[in-house]
């Protein structure tokens, strides 16, 4: 392996900054690999901005994010994507290819990809396009394809927007049996109670603009709730 | 069912190519032999009139229809195209900055600000898109763009001199015929040249269709193929309208008809499909304009195309199948 082992990610005394308004002011957070690690907070908190931060795919105004001490804002596109792999909240809704070529894009000529789409929807679409599926369909395609780049840490934003209840429990159960194989998924997410019945989450932290807290993943989901009021 | 392009389909876009290029060689104001000797009159009607021209319409089809593949991908916008978002207009506002002010009459200098031009307003496109959401409202801006440049045009034009108008005039309407077998050549170099470089980044302009954020995770650097696009589809546009005029639609419609012709859309196979189809369909255009014509000039290809293309634009706002989510 290489000096990237995927360990941590700690991102220190970052500044997220939409034109004047500060979004997030010096955050500090650090996770460490392995589990199903939440994000939560209000809208416009700022969830969103950190986690596609985190994942390289947006600039930050100050601070620095580093993945086992590499910074990931300096590290190339071709680089990061065989370390951090990112599912963003809604689908892509004109892209036409077929959903196989979407897989292959992700695992060329891999022979894990009809598995990999069953596992997490229905290997009948391999020919279908992705145009051709309903929004979370393509969600689950989407999905598929972070796994099958084979990253050790996966983002998601939101991943479950565009799910109807049975399938968010779906969604939820296969995340979880991703991350028990070596992947760290971080995620931001409203559905959280859904998430926390099905898995004893490795941490939760709540963003807010004073500052980022981290609360005790064991309490309930109505205790996170209270304390993102209060 | 085979989903991909089969051996037959390429056989008969090959053919047609090939069927068309020779027609083009051999049928016009006069019938002439392929092997005409040297040193005759048949031979000079080809190697001057007949291949220039042809050359053109293959480079300038091929070329511009390339331009609106890859501008369609980038902006997941199947209306994006070089002449609906001002790109050439653009290049157009080049030309008449030179041949209006009666600067100079080097078809050289006239492609270089053709191309600074197309350039320029291409920049501002993409400068501008990450404004706007809809598909809609980018076509908008291009509408704008046009008004604003053509404007510019008109009062240049107000300005010039009455052979230089002439000239300029001319040039607008559009024709594969004006070039000499240098400028064809040179086009037809370029556009191979553009066409290798988009073919190498056929892997990334699949994953960008998958929206810019994900294409960024899965290892595309934004930066690079943005520029990359911007150049390409800059320079090409620059120099064929130059050479061509501001042909109309072209861009813009070849990817659909390809869209239409084939299931495939993997840029594998849709580039050279797209390059192919574009080179047909310009030479069956310059058929129209040379077929209907009753005076050496015939139709005014623009009109041709915009007959053909305008409609078009029309069947794919309304047409379900391409989903415009406004």
């Amino acid at each position: 392996m290489t000096e990237v082992n995927s360990h941590r990610i700690e991102v220190a005394t970052v500044d997220i900054r939409y034109g004047t308004e500060l979004v997030l002011h010096k955050a500090q957070l650090k996770i460490f690999g392995g589990g199903v690690h939440l994000l939560i907070g209000l809208n416009g908190a700022g969830k969103s901005s950190l986690l596609r931060s985190m994942a390289g795919l947006q600039s930050i105004q100050g601070g620095t994010i580093t993945l086992n001490g590499q910074d990931v804002h300096r590290m190339t596109a071709a680089d990061r994507a065989q370390y951090l792999a990112f599912v963003a909240s809604t689908p892509p809704r004109t892209s036409q290819l077929r959903v196989e070529e979407v897989l292959g894009l992700a695992a060329p000529a891999s022979a894990r990809i009809p598995k990999v789409l069953e596992q997490f929807g229905d290997a009948r679409w391999l020919r279908r396009r992705l145009d051709a599926l309903s929004d979370g369909e393509a969600q689950r395609v989407m999905f598929a394809r972070a796994v099958l780049q084979g990253a050790s840490w996966l983002f998601m934003d939101e991943p479950t927007a565009f799910l109807d209840v049975p399938s968010r429990k779906e969604f939820w159960k296969h995340a979880i049996e991703v991350a028990k194989n070596d992947t760290t998924i971080v995620l931001a997410t409203h559905d959280y109670e859904h998430l926390a019945n099905s898995v004893d989450l490795a941490s939760v932290h709540l963003i807010k603009a004073k500052g980022i807290a981290s609360l005790d993943p064991l309490e309930s989901p109505l205790q996170w709730t209270k304390r993102m009021e209060g | 069912m085979a989903d991909s392009m089969s051996r037959l389909q390429w056989l008969i876009g090959f053919g047609a190519f090939l069927a068309l290029l020779l027609s083009h060689l051999m049928y016009g104001m006069v019938d002439v032999s392929l092997f005409a000797p040297p040193g005759s009159v048949h031979q000079e009607i080809l190697m001057h009139v007949r291949v220039p021209r042809v050359l053109a319409a293959i480079a300038g089809g091929a070329g511009l229809s390339l331009c609106g593949l890859i501008m369609q991908t980038w902006f997941g916008n199947p209306l994006a195209g070089p002449s609906v978002l001002g790109v050439s207009s653009g290049a157009g506002l080049g030309v008449a900055l030179l041949v209006l002010m009666g600067l100079t009459t080097s078809w050289w200098a006239t492609a270089a600000s053709a191309m600074a031009g197309s350039l320029l307003a291409l920049i501002l496109v993409l400068f501008v898109s990450h404004r706007f959401r809809t598909t809609t409202s980018l076509l908008i801006f291009g509408l704008m763009l046009n008004y604003v440049v053509g404007a510019m045009i008109t009062v240049l034009q107000a300005e010039a001199q009455q052979d230089a108008l002439q000239q300029f005039v001319f040039w607008g309407m559009g024709t594969f015929g004006h070039g000499s077998m240098a400028t064809s050549l040179a086009l037809c170099g370029a556009v191979l040249f553009a066409g290798m470089g988009l073919r190498t980044m056929h892997r990334d302009l699949d994953i960008w269709t998958l929206g810019p954020l994900t294409a960024q995770s899965m290892g595309v650097n934004n930066r690079t193929m943005r520029w990359r696009i911007v150049a390409l589809a800059g320079l090409l546009t620059g120099g064929i309208t130059a050479a061509c005029g501001p042909v109309a639609f072209l861009g813009l419609a070849t990817p659909h008809v390809v869209r239409l012709l084939t299931k495939e859309r993997s840029h594998r196979v849709l580039i050279p499909l797209t390059a192919l189809t574009g080179a047909i369909l310009a030479m069956g255009a310059d058929w129209v304009v040379k077929g209907f014509g009753s005076m050496e000039q015939g139709w005014p290809l623009n009109a041709v195309l915009s007959l053909i293309g305008g409609p078009m634009v029309i069947w794919v706002l309304v047409s379900k199948k391409d989903r415009l989510h406004d």
